[in-house]
């Protein structure tokens, strides 16, 4: 049964780091988003691993369901905030945005 | 390791990085898409039908329908834009390998300080997941609310009809 785990705590890491490193390097908002689903799965996918090890399957269950509500949630905004940047800027590059910009 | 394990992994695992590698975006989607499928099914044998069931229902079908809205509204990018972003689009994951075994180092030297964490969790898990998220964790059900409230305002103000924005 060990063996299970370490596999997938070797997956959690990979999926951080791939999601986390997307955002860091990625210039379109859309690959940033990609990136941040691919972090958030290495999360919900930790939680679930951990209540298996530990026993508790029922909590961490709930504690996932509510990670995935949150993400979609974020993700339908960001989407929303994609589509007005794109219709306004004509593109999808972080390093265009600059009318904040002191 | 058993060969179902591996293909479960394999099926989270390859889909993610074919996903942050894509270039083209529609794929980059649809490679998610097959990731949170792996997700799913990585949960269902890990003993979490429900959140499985959960991630089947929002990851493989809501996330990827909103994905491929928007790429198909946004894609309106020039030949050359295209070209100046292919350059250096593998080149910038150059250092990912780096940050994997970094990270997969440091959680190996610390895997007493996390064991130790996961031994403090004291939860009392009599009952059902519904009877957790209603009773237990009943704050956490009305931050689930008002965050889906929030999303469901946010959005519709985003693109309200005559806004300047929209």
């Amino acid at each position: 049964m060990v063996n299970i785990f370490v596999a997938d705590w070797i997956a959690v890491i990979i999926l951080f780091c791939i999601g986390l490193y997307t955002m860091i390097v990625a210039k379109n908002m859309l690959r940033i988003l990609i990136g941040f689903e691919i972090m958030t799965k290495g999360v919900t996918l930790a939680i679930i691993t951990a209540g298996s090890v530990n026993g508790k399957i029922v909590f961490s269950q709930a504690l996932a369901i509510t990670v995935i509500v949150i993400e979609v949630v974020f993700i339908a905004i960001a989407l929303a905030i994609v589509m007005i940047t794109q219709k306004n800027k004509r593109s999808l590059d972080v390093r265009k945005l600059t009318n904040l910009k002191g | 390791m058993e060969l179902h394990l591996l293909i479960l992994i394999g099926l989270l695992l390859i889909p993610a990085v074919l996903a942050a590698f894509a270039m083209d975006l529609l794929r980059a989607a649809i490679a998610l898409l097959v990731a949170s499928l792996g997700l799913a099914l990585t949960m269902f044998n890990l003993g979490a039908p429900l959140a499985g069931s959960f991630e089947l229902s929002v990851g493989v079908g809501l996330i990827t329908v909103l994905f491929v809205n928007a790429i198909s509204l946004t894609r309106l990018v020039s030949e050359e834009e295209r070209l100046e972003r292919t350059k250096d689009h593998y080149r910038r994951f150059a250092l990912l390998p780096v940050l994997v075994v970094l990270i997969g180092a440091l959680m190996y030297r610390t895997q007493d300080f996390w064991a130790a964490g996961l031994e403090f969790v004291k939860y009392d898990e009599a009952g059902t997941v519904g009877e957790i998220l209603w009773k237990s964790r009943g704050l956490d059900l009305i931050g689930q609310i008002v965050i889906i409230m929030v999303g469901v305002y946010g959005v519709a103000i985003l693109f309200r009809r005559g806004s300047p924005n929209g």
